[in-house]
């Protein structure tokens, strides 16, 4: 069965077509720079947890390359770490006081870090949905039932759910768009538009080297307490056993060198 | 003409490995010649990370090469763009290395000491004390070294330091604790060795030390020594190492001669090879 063309008004190219791609470039322009100006500036760790990963780093590496040492060297250093980490020394917040701001339920709510980071994804998901709630609104209300454009090559019926939306004509041909359609297409598609519009390639690498210089955070919420950590580390090292690089050095270097 | 593309790629790799703290008076002066008519040309082609990083380097350079209202001017232009950001440890750092150069000390220091956070601010400020004699300086990198136990170039300069005052049992400390992290770093293995002889050096001009230390400190540089040639096998510092010790009176003695004969032809055959000059070495 074959349907006839329909005969849609130029105009609707002008003042529907048109008007809702604009709107949505213009929308997602803006956002992006508010969501930039939003972001909160990269902030320092305090000094204590610095410390304690640094720590952490120093009895890790020890354990990964403990070949470099010589016995005595070996012996010297692993009585040193085990006694830092089974104490509290490099410790940010001792266990004691750890245990007590977890047993207080009002603390976790009221820590200003927690609030911020929640307050950061409340206003980037706000950010989302507000503009595209009012655009689909508008779109709703004024062009509701409207078909903009006929596409000018065949799709098959698969398409008709994603093309024909807010219309309810089951034969009609796929290649036609109804407004509210056209509206889903630019929201899905205009990502790269936005990004050729606001040089994002720039702003992305931007970001990715805030996120290089700040180190991962592993005193967020839900990481393993540090204690914890250290104590495995003091685990790990209690059971290594240590075979120096210096061992047969001598042989080895005149072997290479076929003597 | 060079390559613009090019030059754009050194420039940054410069800034980025922070070599132009090594160059000779000649490279740093025609460097900042060249980087500064980089800048004048293609300041406009240059997205803002690379050009922001460029003014940092470009800031250095006119810093070494006593340009001090230049590196003003490079400070006061960062100032107008991240004046938002006035807390950036960055800038701060470049501004407290100007008041150095123009010899206001106070003010440094009170730009450094601001924020305990500030960690690189911090190890800036130990810096200062380098006038102060060396225990004073050592004491300030211990110190900053308990807060930063992994900072490598901290645990560098420690050992330095140590090894300027004859520590040599501490700078090796410090220099393993370099090589926990970076264990395949040849030349700090070279300076292990050369730390071991320089001690073996130390007691053997003491007059009661017991023959058996001394051995096993010789041992112990030619160890590091060889290490440091298993690694980097054309590394000619810990051959002349290598060859110094075989050729040591000491191994002359017939007790170990045997011993060290098969590393004495390895040494002198690789000597040659890597087209070593010895005797302008050894004098």
């Amino acid at each position: 069965m074959t349907t006839s063309d329909l005969v849609l008004d130029p105009q609707l190219k002008y003042w529907v077509l048109l008007p809702i791609s604009i709107a949505m470039v213009l929308v997602g322009l803006i956002r992006n720079n508010i969501t930039t100006l939003l972001q909160p500036s990269p902030k320092l760790q305090p000094y204590k947890q610095e410390r304690e990963r640094h720590f952490l780093d120093r009895a890790k590496s020890f354990t990964a390359h403990n070949h470099i040492l010589t016995p005595e060297e070996f012996a010297t250093r692993k009585q040193y770490l085990l006694a830092k980490l089974t104490s509290n020394d490099f410790l940010a917040v001792s266990p004691e006081e750890a245990t007590t701001k977890q047993q207080d339920p009002l603390a976790q709510l009221t820590d200003p870090k927690n609030n911020e980071m929640m307050m950061n994804m409340a206003l980037s998901s706000i950010l989302n949905y507000i503009p595209q709630t009012v655009i689909m609104t508008w779109v709703n209300t004024f062009f509701s039932g409207f078909i903009i454009m006929k596409l000018p090559f065949p799709l098959t019926d698969g398409f008709k759910s994603m093309l024909q939306n807010g219309i309810a004509t089951p034969d009609l041909n796929v290649s036609y768009v109804s407004a509210i359609s056209w509206y889903f297409v630019n929201l899905l598609g205009l990502r790269p538009v936005y990004s050729l519009l606001a040089c994002q390639e720039e702003a992305d690498s931007i970001q990715q080297q805030q996120q290089q210089q700040q180190p991962m955070n592993i005193a967020g919420p839900g990481a393993p307490k540090m204690d914890k950590v250290f104590k495995a580390e003091a685990e790990n090292i209690q059971i290594l056993t240590h075979e120096s690089i210096y061992t047969g050095v001598l042989q080895r270097v005149l072997e290479r060198n076929g003597l | 003409m060079p390559d613009t593309a090019l030059l754009k790629k050194k420039l940054l790799h410069i800034a980025a490995t922070g070599s132009v703290s090594q160059f000779t008076p000649e490279q740093l002066h025609s460097h900042y010649q060249e980087l500064n008519q980089f800048l004048a040309l293609h300041k406009d082609t240059l997205d803002s990370i690379e050009l922001f990083n460029l003014y940092e380097l470009e800031f250095y350079s006119c810093i070494l090469t006593n340009h001090d209202i230049e590196a003003k001017a490079v400070i006061d232009l960062l100032l107008d763009q991240f004046q938002s950001n006035s807390k950036s440890q960055r800038i701060k750092l470049l501004q407290s290395i100007y008041y150095e150069a123009i010899g206001d000390g106070k003010q440094a220091t009170q730009l450094l000491t601001q924020d305990p956070d500030e960690l690189s601010l911090s190890r800036r400020l130990v810096t200062f004390s380098r006038s102060d004699g060396s225990d004073k300086y050592i004491k300030n990198l211990c110190y900053y070294l308990d807060l930063q136990p992994s900072d490598l170039s901290a645990w560098a300069e420690l050992g330095n330091e140590y090894k300027k005052i004859g520590k040599y049992q501490d700078a090796i400390y410090c220099l393993k604790e370099i090589l926990l992290h970076e264990p395949l770093a040849y030349p700090v293995f070279y300076k292990v060795g050369l730390y071991h002889y320089y001690l073996f050096l130390q007691e053997l001009a003491k007059p009661k030390t017991r023959l058996h230390d001394l051995i096993q400190l010789l041992t112990q540089a030619r160890d590091n020594f060889l290490v440091s040639v298993e690694i980097n096998d054309k590394y000619d510092k810990s051959w002349v190492g290598l060859y110094i010790l075989a050729n040591h009176e000491f191994n002359q003695d017939d007790k170990f001669k045997k011993k060290t004969e098969k590393l004495k032809s390895l040494v002198q055959k690789k000597v040659t090879e890597l087209h070593i000059d010895i005797s302008s070495i050894i004098e």
